[in-house]
């Protein structure tokens, strides 16, 4: 019965495509990849050190970059702790918070008529235009900068997840019921996995954005934050030290980023296409 | 008493304002372990009359029993397997098959006997720990079979499940069926557009009018529980298939 010969050649060619998918077209990626950061930082060196085509005031040679990081030592670290620890908080506890919302939205038609104008009429807003408010509110210590961040990590995930759930073919939920699972079987077993590759991809959307609204609520005051050494270097001109606080932001958020990705790329194996 | 009795039932759906008849006073009674083929134009309510069964839609008149009483919801007494791929991508193929199962609570020890059966039946134990993105579409449809069958329902309702595969992986869907009714015998309805698996599949075929459907004559096929490829040359199955086309361009010309 569905007896195939080709069943045997297609177990075959499924073991071999496993071990080949990962190998293959990765090496040209990393080198092509390699070679374009390589004659970036070439041209950076060429232009200001070397030929001193571009002056030390608009931006940096890589080797007064390089003094400013050493002569930072802690403070560097103290800042970009700081800074990370804010993000990383207010991007759990918004996404978080935001699934959940989005979750009990796409369940209860109440909460939706209740929740979505609400929700429709602040998410145009950028969050960056409620610093003035959230100082008022907040003061500038930690807490308004994590509300912030977390709001707007909360309007990403919330619409995120309601059209996640409404993107969910009806076939999966029709299958189940008449394959005999309950309401809440179908939810945990069928609705969860079938959004979990947007709602992932979503956390990256708001990983990135809580980055932005950090380090820019760190520009009008902090204690400490990569956003505040940035400033307070930008108002003396010493760009050597934005540069470094620049590139620190960025080394933070690709690390961010790449855990988000290959945590991702692991969840959701299963995935037809490739997602990332 | 037949596992199946449709009884003067009509499904209405209300769109922009305006009722549209998708199934009008449609009476058919199908016995236990028969399998009924529906074929009819396309758009004309067969889908609806299965969506009746399986429970999804209710019946804007008369009244639908499966197995004696009358239908409140979907079902594990009725498993379905669509016309679209509904096998869950984020299982493996063996999770898949056990997904019924689960559901029903059955202690571990029988899900488990009923994977392994379904796997063999099926043919995909090799595959069992692959998920569905890994798999050819036929290989697909028989997982797709396997969790009908693994949820061990009374009835099993088919929405033109082999409608995307080509033709060669149809046939061997055909015989793999056939050869499944025989060792697991269930009462099937199967909605098809294909006049030859109608004739390969069905007890009976049912020749529905165009929209709103409803029954416009019912074919017997004598070929048995036996049917090979080699069946279509015989004269009976031409005829009948000439029969049905007749039935298929008299029911097109009133629309």
């Amino acid at each position: 019965m569905f007896s195939d010969p080709s069943a045997q050649k297609s177990k075959r060619k499924l073991m071999r495509s496993r071990a080949k998918s990962k190998a293959q077209n990765e090496t040209p990626r990393i080198v092509v990849g390699s070679i374009a950061i390589a004659v970036v930082l070439l041209l950076w060196w060429l232009l200001t050190s070397i030929t001193g085509i571009v002056a030390p005031l608009y931006f940096p040679s890589p080797e007064s970059a390089i003094d400013a990081f050493v002569a930072l030592n802690w403070q560097l670290g103290i800042d970009a702790i700081a800074t990370f620890r804010r993000v990383l908080l207010s991007w759990a506890l918004g996404s978080s918070i935001g699934v959940l919302v989005g979750l009990a939205m796409s369940r209860s038609a109440l909460l939706r008529y209740a929740l979505a104008p609400l929700i429709e009429a602040v998410r145009p807003v950028p969050p960056i235009a409620l610093i003035p408010f959230i100082i008022l509110w907040f003061g500038i210590g930690d807490s308004g900068k994590v509300f912030l961040g977390s709001l707007a990590c909360f309007m990403v995930m919330v619409i995120n997840t309601l059209v996640a759930v409404t993107n969910v073919p009806p076939v999966y939920r029709r299958a189940g019921r008449s394959l005999g699972a309950s309401a809440s079987r179908i939810n945990w077993r069928i609705v969860l996995p079938a959004i979990l590759p947007e709602i992932l991809a979503g956390f990256r959307i708001g990983s990135a954005l809580a980055w932005t609204v950090i380090v820019a609520t760190e520009f009008l005051g902090a204690e400490a934050g990569i956003g505040r050494l940035i400033m307070q270097a930008s108002r003396t001109l010493n760009t050597p030290v934005v540069l470094v606080g620049t590139v620190a932001v960025a080394l933070m958020a690709i690390v961010l980023d790449q855990i988000i990705v290959h945590v991702s790329a692991r969840l959701t194996r299963w995935a037809p296409k490739e997602a990332y | 008493m037949h596992q199946i009795e449709i009884n003067a039932a009509t499904k209405s759906f209300t769109s922009r304002g305006r009722d549209i008849a998708a199934l009008s006073e449609t009476n058919l009674d199908i016995s236990r372990n028969e399998t009924v083929c529906l074929v009819g134009p396309s758009g004309c309510g067969k889908t609806t009359l299965l969506n009746l069964i399986a429970g999804f839609v209710f019946p804007t008149e008369g009244s639908i029993s499966v197995g004696g009483s009358p239908i409140t919801g979907p079902g594990s007494d009725r498993a379905v397997v669509f016309q679209e791929d509904a096998v869950f991508p984020w299982m493996t193929v063996q999770e898949n098959i056990a997904f019924g199962p689960r559901s029903q609570h059955l202690p571990n020890a029988i899900v488990e006997e009923r994977v392994q059966r379904f796997l063999e039946l099926v043919n995909l134990h090799d595959f069992r720990t692959a998920h569905p993105k890994e798999l050819s579409g036929g290989m697909r449809k028989r997982v797709d079979i396997a969790r009908a069958y693994a949820s061990e329902p009374d009835v099993l309702l088919l929405d033109e499940p082999f409608g995307a595969l080509d033709h060669f992986t149809k046939e061997e869907m055909w015989m793999a069926l056939r050869e499944l009714k025989n060792i697991e015998p269930k009462t099937i309805l199967f909605v098809t557009h294909d006049i030859e698996e109608a004739l390969y599949m069905g007890d009976r075929v049912v020749v529905m009018t165009a929209r709103p459907a409803r029954v416009h004559t019912i074919v017997e096929v004598p070929f048995g529980g036996e049917r090979s490829l080699d069946l279509r040359a015989s004269t009976t199955f031409q005829d009948l298939r000439l029969s049905i086309t007749r039935s298929l361009m008299e029911v097109n010309s009133v629309q």
